[in-house]
């Protein structure tokens, strides 16, 4: 068991900073996920952890040990490869025994570990196949069991699931986390795929051009992101973004785009005023900001639950339906808006139809369009 | 009715296809061309079996009668006498013994660059691989001379020569050993070695452990040509042996050739030498060509 803490951790090879001043303390037996676009650096945060990749600045803990120059073998940790990196030349067993081979554990005890291991990710009996002889999914299976197997104080995942179809990732991702819950080792994960992270971790770590944007538990990314990419990388289909102007009228704050207008709740006008450093009159001066509305917040009239609030209105003609089944994804055009509107399955709402919104004000977002943080 | 037309016209027109097709010259011209070559290939190989297992009658005709394309009484008469020589034997057990440790030299001293060249990058480094594989462009008549000299020299002249003319052999193949293995270690992806240091093995070990026997089939092929470029090879052999009473095969067989003897006989030590040539080729082909590509890729 060990946290594993990221102080001002930077990474650069000659002239490009790939990794730049990166702050985390993973608590020891959480389950964090780093997730981000290709390229972001996630994946070099996890090899830097892993010992693989030299830390250009910052210092890497381990547990309490400063883990900068500490070779790969004597950090306490195991990882899976997004390739799964098993030993083409040997059975499972074998692959599942290799580290404790090398730690010279005793036979017995060694027979003992790789049966538990093999158990515990259900390939009990496929000990004798070589890794040719396996599905993709077994493969994966058996590339985790062999890292579990050396009991690691921090299990580190580089998309282990993104080589497997899209029915059997689903159900490998609720066997990581019954797996975590067994094993109770911090675990960092990397992934693209946010939902994934949304669903597998106790806090997502958002990385975004090698740096960390937001670190937090799931829920609290997907309410309250920090910034604009957050935002918009957290949450499907995608947050809404409007370029939108903020206006006083008749003593209320309004969010003005071009095609509609929505007022804003005293908590929320008060925090916009507050932006840019204190009360603040847009009267006379209008200021831009980034309207954010997640696809969930905005509702059909006919169908949406009473809300305090009046001015959060906006009417739309439905451009494209996307049924999924326990709810339809509908694209909308207000005016030059182009929105999408997470609808229920008995919506009414029909291609080329106007349709009537109504927008959950509570959960709104804006944007400062310059430094594109979040106001609220 | 009408369907019972239409599926009897159907096979019609595919046979007029067929016969214009049969009546491609440029096909047949391109054909007796590769009949010409394999034919050109194959036929001094013919000889050389004929003539094996020749009876006196079928190589000795005093101009009486055309040589037979097949012997009267076929038989294995000259190997047997090849086989009943103590200096063939000898000479055979030298060549074998040479070429097997100029496969450990080579590999030794090869496959360690080949990882390199594979896995790390330094500058120069595509200079250099095109140096080591371009040494083989120099003859082996030229570069002989100075290795030889060299050979004859103190400290080297001390080194038996079984070892001397392994050691040339293998300075010969080494290129191609850094060659073959440099392109099959590139297709072995670096997961295996990182995943390998992970789970506690050293450099060293994840080298012994994961990459060498992954790489196997591949230094396989090149292992196999080592050893059959040191069965094949003369000039160095006969430069080094030239004071020795020793023989690799090529070098004795130059020897026997000075004394005339019997065609048979010399065709049944020609047999002999090619043999080993032949299986393997025939073996391990796939190896070959998948080390050779794989090679060749990169």
């Amino acid at each position: 068991m060990a946290n594993v803490k990221f102080e001002h951790i930077t990474k650069r090879y000659g002239d490009v900073t790939v990794v730049s001043d990166v702050n985390l303390d993973i608590a020891d037996g959480e389950f964090v996920c780093f997730v981000g676009p290709s390229g972001c650096g996630k994946s070099t945060c996890l090899r830097m952890v892993a010992g693989l990749e030299e830390i250009t600045e910052g210092r890497l803990y381990i547990g309490e040990r400063l883990a900068n120059y500490v070779p790969p073998k004597d950090r306490g940790i195991a990882m899976v490869f997004q390739s799964y990196a098993l030993f083409p030349h040997m059975t499972v067993n074998a692959n599942i025994s290799f580290g404790l081979k090398i730690k010279k554990v005793p036979e017995a005890e060694r027979r003992e570990k790789i049966k538990w291991a093999l158990d515990l990710v259900d390939l009990g009996g496929l000990g004798e196949r070589y890794p040719k002889e396996l599905s993709g999914g077994q493969r994966q299976r058996v590339a985790l069991a062999r890292a579990l197997v050396l009991s690691p104080e921090v299990l580190l995942l580089d998309e282990p699931l993104s080589n497997l179809d899209a029915k059997l990732r689903l159900k490998m991702r609720t066997e990581m986390k019954r797996i975590h819950k067994m094993v109770e080792a911090t675990v960092i994960y990397v992934t693209h795929d946010q939902v994934e992270a949304m669903t597998l971790s106790d806090r997502i770590a958002i990385i975004n051009l090698g740096q960390l944007m937001q670190a937090g538990p799931p829920l609290e990314v997907y309410a309250r992101p920090n910034n604009m990419f957050v935002a918009g990388f957290i949450g499907s289909p995608p947050i809404n973004l409007m370029q939108a102007k903020l206006e006083e009228r008749d003593g209320k704050l309004f969010v003005v785009t071009p095609d509609f207008a929505l007022s804003l709740p005293e908590d929320k006008a008060a925090k916009a005023r507050a932006w840019g450093g204190g009360p603040q009159d847009f009267g006379e001066l209008s200021r831009a900001v980034v309207l954010g509305a997640r696809p969930q917040d905005i509702y059909e009239t006919a169908h949406a639950p009473a809300m305090p609030w009046t001015g959060n209105t906006i009417r739309a003609i439905v451009d494209v339906m996307e049924p999924l089944g326990d709810a339809v994804v509908a694209t909308v055009l207000a005016g030059q808006q182009v929105l999408q509107v997470t609808l229920p399955p008995e919506t009414e709402a029909q291609s080329d139809r106007p349709i009537d919104l109504i927008v959950d004000l509570s959960n709104i977002h804006l944007f400062d369009p310059q430094t594109e943080e979040a106001i609220f | 009715m009408s369907a019972t037309v239409e599926v009897t016209e159907g096979p019609v027109l595919s046979k007029a296809e067929g016969r214009r097709r049969s009546i491609n010259w440029g096909t047949i011209g391109w054909a007796v061309m590769l009949f010409l070559a394999v034919f050109a290939i194959l036929l001094p190989i013919y000889i050389m079996f004929k003539t094996a297992i020749a009876d006196r009658a079928s190589i000795v005709t005093g101009g009486r009668y055309p040589e037979p394309l097949w012997p009267f009484e076929p038989n294995l008469d000259q190997f047997g006498v090849l086989f009943g020589k103590k200096d063939f034997i000898t000479s055979g057990l030298f060549s074998l013994w040479v070429a097997l440790l100029s496969v450990a030299f080579a590999l030794l001293l090869g496959t360690p660059a080949a990882f390199a060249l594979a896995r790390f990058k330094f500058p120069g480094m595509g200079v250099l691989a095109l140096v080591i594989i371009g040494i083989r462009l120099f003859p082996d008549v030229a570069s002989a001379i100075p290795v030889a000299e060299w050979f004859m020299k103190p400290p080297l002249v001390y080194i038996p020569a079984l070892i001397q003319v392994a050691m040339a052999h293998a300075l010969v193949s080494a290129p191609y050993v850094v060659y073959i293995c440099q392109g099959v270690f590139a297709t072995i992806p670096k997961d295996l070695e990182e995943q390998a240091e992970i789970m506690g093995a050293s450099k060293l070990q994840a080298f012994i452990n994961v990459v060498i026997p992954v790489a196997l089939p591949g230094m396989a092929a090149a292992a196999i040509y080592t050893f059959l470029l040191s069965w094949n090879e003369f000039i160095f052999a006969y430069y080094l042996l030239f004071q020795s009473t020793a023989n690799t095969l090529p070098v004795y067989m130059m020897r026997l050739l000075t004394w005339t003897p019997q065609r048979n006989y010399l065709a049944a030590l020609a047999v002999v030498l090619s043999l080993p040539v032949i299986l393997f080729t025939f073996l391990v082909q796939r190896y070959m060509i998948a080390g050779m590509t794989a090679g060749a890729v990169k």
